[in-house]
């Protein structure tokens, strides 16, 4: 019986092996509602496996994780419905344009036509990508990939937000459009976890952080208290050096 | 030097799929080597059949028209299989950007590219040509000599049909390069050409077997029509050394020709087929919406018509019908209805028509390589609120609509043109409709067990995969036991009892295959 709770994410005791190799170790985590929640670690602590256990790709072999008191394993649909994910490495289907993809998106996430356009027209404008959504997805540069990732995200209004690396690739002004947006969505009661190498954007602004090292969470908290009297970065290096 | 044999190499791993393979598990193993070897041994047991055969049935004094058939279709084969390859070994190909980034001469990129392309045909040759050659060296008694003309020869075969199809590649993949609906026009222009290399091929033949009986026209035919073949052929049967000269310096300045033009346009091409297309002016419109079911459905029809050798791989086969019955109108009407009347006179119409239905249905198998085609957007699709049961229906919905439609259509136009009975043309649309399920369903479970979701181009998944050459095969040889279930009860069942028997039995087998789908498959499609 799944314990009903007012987390927006919760990820009990989440366990993934590759084989022999333990890529998560039992991690707990609890993301509240309006809160932005960043994910740290270096490459192969086991964020991706994490994220990817989070949104449904990855079938997991201990644990329980829910969304919004739903079971991602019993209750995935309902659970998918409530969130959406912007992986590191925006693949799309290269064969549409950007309109296409997005209206594809919307469809699966049954948004309503007159939201849909209100929507789309939104981001689209904010992301400064409405001149561009006509062409094909396989004459976008990198960030303009990441750009559509960022509004096919949006456009279904997603309780929970979660994403992998969501800056690489942004320019400047997308990347602060990224963060007012992050803001905004938590304003409204929504949440956000996303994983970062950027310490500086975590540390201004993430109200909770974990950092995970081999699979372990080796710290948790908010911001203030895992920081301390010191830098995040400081922090960091201090825990991933140590053994 | 060293970098262009490193690029070779890595081409190579690419092409053929076995860059793990030492640390593959040993089942594994056996998987990559079969989907190796499987079409080398097809076209291996072609050649050494065709080649007795047809030794065994010409007079003697005309053994001779043996190798010259089995050039010509070498010739073709490999011309229609290094037309499929190009595009994706040699144009449009995904690591483009990357190579052409890196600090190794951009003639190093094409010669890598190349020489696996062109090691790729030497290898599907070998098994091709050698055979023909050695079965009519033995047979003919020939002297060490022939051996010796049939290596030398063999060396510089290949090259001819590789660049006469790299052309008609570069020709279709430059002309298409800026147009909006360049999917759309590049499938177009590829089956057309398609068209001409089989219909070519049969020109060929018909000349052939026209003068099969005097041996100097026919020689004069292949050399009017085809030059080189005639010189390798010269060459070979007489141990010609002029010919064999003429043969190589032949071969060698079509290969030079196209290398002049490959060099000029390599960069330019790659560089149209990746940058995509871009609209001048776009306004945003008011977006409708669909149901789920329907917006997947339409994400797999615009995959399937977006890639060409994924549309003509499944496509020609269905088509093919369509084109008997159109050429059937031009060839003579009324004795085509007094052969089908025969036929049907003898109770052998409807089994006949009803195996070409299902060898047809069998033979295109959409859905045997469309989860493979998913590839590094597989996860984007797992992270969707969809059940995966929705994905498996729009992705067999595709090849359902596809190939049933074709088949029904060529049905009805059997029914307007040659008079089949209404009766049997609906029996015949009903078989249609269960076979395309049924084909669509096994190739699902087929892809399933046989993943191939890492690959750089989409040559490798459609053409090359596990999966798909067992639903082909599969669906063949289930079609073939089918037919030999009714041969051996003819005595005992009418074909109506039968053909209600079988259907049942596949309905049963669509049955069995989708709860297979949707438990444990959707399980390993997760796990993917």
């Amino acid at each position: 019986m799944t314990e009903m709770s007012d987390n927006m994410l919760q990820i009990k005791n989440y366990k993934k092996s590759y084989g022999d190799k333990v890529a998560v170790d039992g991690i707990y985590l609890d993301v509240e509602p309006g809160e932005i929640f960043g994910f740290i670690g270096h490459n192969g602590a086991g964020k991706t496996t994490t994220i990817k256990g989070v949104v449904g790709i990855l079938d997991f072999d201990e644990g329980e994780i829910l969304i919004n008191g739903k079971s991602i394993i019993t209750d995935a649909i309902a659970c998918k419905k409530e969130m959406a994910y912007i992986p590191d490495n925006s693949e799309f289907y290269e064969v549409l344009t950007g309109i296409k993809y997005i209206n594809f998106i919307s469809d699966i996430y049954e948004v309503s036509k007159e939201k849909r356009n209100e929507l789309i027209k939104k981001y689209s404008d904010i992301f400064e990508m409405t001149d561009n959504l006509g062409d094909t997805i396989s004459s976008y540069s990198r960030g303009m990939k990441q750009k559509l990732a960022v509004i096919a995200a949006l456009v279904h209004e997603p309780k929970l937000l979660v994403l992998d690396e969501p800056f690489v690739g942004l320019d400047p002004k997308a990347t602060h459009s990224l963060k007012m947006i992050m803001h905004e969505i938590c304003d409204k009661g929504g949440s956000i976890f996303f994983s970062t190498h950027v310490l500086e954007v975590a540390e201004k602004l993430c109200d909770h952080i974990a950092i995970i090292k081999e699979g372990k969470i080796v710290a948790t908290g908010t911001t203030e208290e895992v920081m301390g009297k010191k830098s995040l970065e400081e922090v960091f290096l201090e825990l991933i050096d140590h053994d | 030097m060293t970098k262009t044999l490193m690029l070779i190499k890595i081409e190579l791993l690419n092409l053929f799929g076995n860059n793990n393979f030492a640390r593959k598990k040993s089942g594994k193993k056996a998987i990559s080597v079969f989907t190796f070897i499987a079409p080398a041994g097809v076209m291996l047991y072609i050649s050494v059949l065709y080649s007795f055969l047809l030794m065994d049935s010409l007079p003697v004094g005309s053994q001779y028209i043996m190798p010259v058939l089995m050039t010509i279709l070498s010739f073709i084969v490999l011309i229609s299989l290094s037309f499929y390859n190009a595009t994706g070994h040699l144009f449009g190909f995904k690591d483009f950007d990357l190579l052409m980034s890196l600090p190794i001469s951009k003639i190093s990129v094409m010669v890598s590219k190349l020489v696996a392309f062109l090691l790729m045909d030497y290898f599907f040759a070998l098994f091709l040509v050698m055979p023909y050659i050695i079965v009519y060296g033995i047979k003919m008694a020939q002297p060490f000599l022939y051996y010796l003309f049939g290596i030398i020869a063999f060396v510089f075969l290949p090259l001819i049909p590789m660049a006469i199809a790299s052309i008609l590649a570069l020709v279709i993949n430059s002309v298409t390069g800026n147009f909006r609906y360049k999917a759309l026009l590049r499938n177009i222009l590829t089956l057309l050409m398609v068209g001409i290399i089989m219909f070519g091929s049969m020109q060929m033949q018909n000349l052939l077997l026209m003068d099969m009986t005097s041996a100097a026209a026919l020689m004069n035919n292949i050399k009017i029509y085809a030059i080189p073949i005639y010189y390798f052929i010269q060459a070979l049967i007489n141990l010609d050394v002029w010919s064999l000269i003429l043969f190589i310096l032949i071969s060698t300045v079509v290969f030079v020709l196209f290398l002049l033009l490959f060099t000029k346009m390599f960069t330019k091409v790659n560089i149209k087929l990746n940058k995509g297309y871009k609209v001048k002016n776009f306004h945003l419109k008011s977006e409708g919406s669909s149901t789920r079911l329907v917006a997947m459905f339409k994400l797999q029809v615009k995959r399937y018509f977006g890639s060409t050798v994924y549309l003509v791989n499944t496509i020609v086969g269905p088509l093919m019908l369509i084109v008997f019955i159109i050429i059937g109108l031009f060839s003579g009407v009324d004795e085509i209805k007094l052969y089908l009347s025969a036929f049907d006179q003898n109770g052998m119409l409807m089994p006949l028509l009803t195996v070409a239905i299902l060898f047809i249905s069998s033979m295109c198998v959409i859905t045997a390589c469309s989860i493979s085609l998913e590839g590094k957007n597989i996860d984007m699709l797992k992270s969707f609120p969809i059940p995966i049961s929705e994905i498996f229906i729009a992705k067999i919905l595709v090849q359902v609509i596809m190939n049933g439609l074709i088949c029904i259509l060529t049905i009805i136009l059997g029914f307007l043109i040659y008079d089949i009975s209404l009766s049997n043309a609906l029996i015949l649309i009903i078989v249609s409709i269960i076979g395309s399920v049924l084909y669509a369903v096994f190739g699902l479970v087929i892809n399933l067990l046989f993943p191939k979701m890492n690959w750089d181009s989409e040559t490798i998944p459609v053409k090359q995969s596990m999966s798909v050459i067992v639903a082909m095969f599969g669906g063949m040889i289930f079609t073939g036991l089918q037919a030999y279930g009714y041969i051996l009860l003819t005595n005992s069942l009418s074909f109506i009892a039968y053909l209600s028997l079988m259907m049942l039995f596949d309905i049963l087998l669509i049955t069995g295959m989708w709860s297979y789908l949707t438990t444990f498959g959707a399980r390993k499609f997760k796990r993917l």
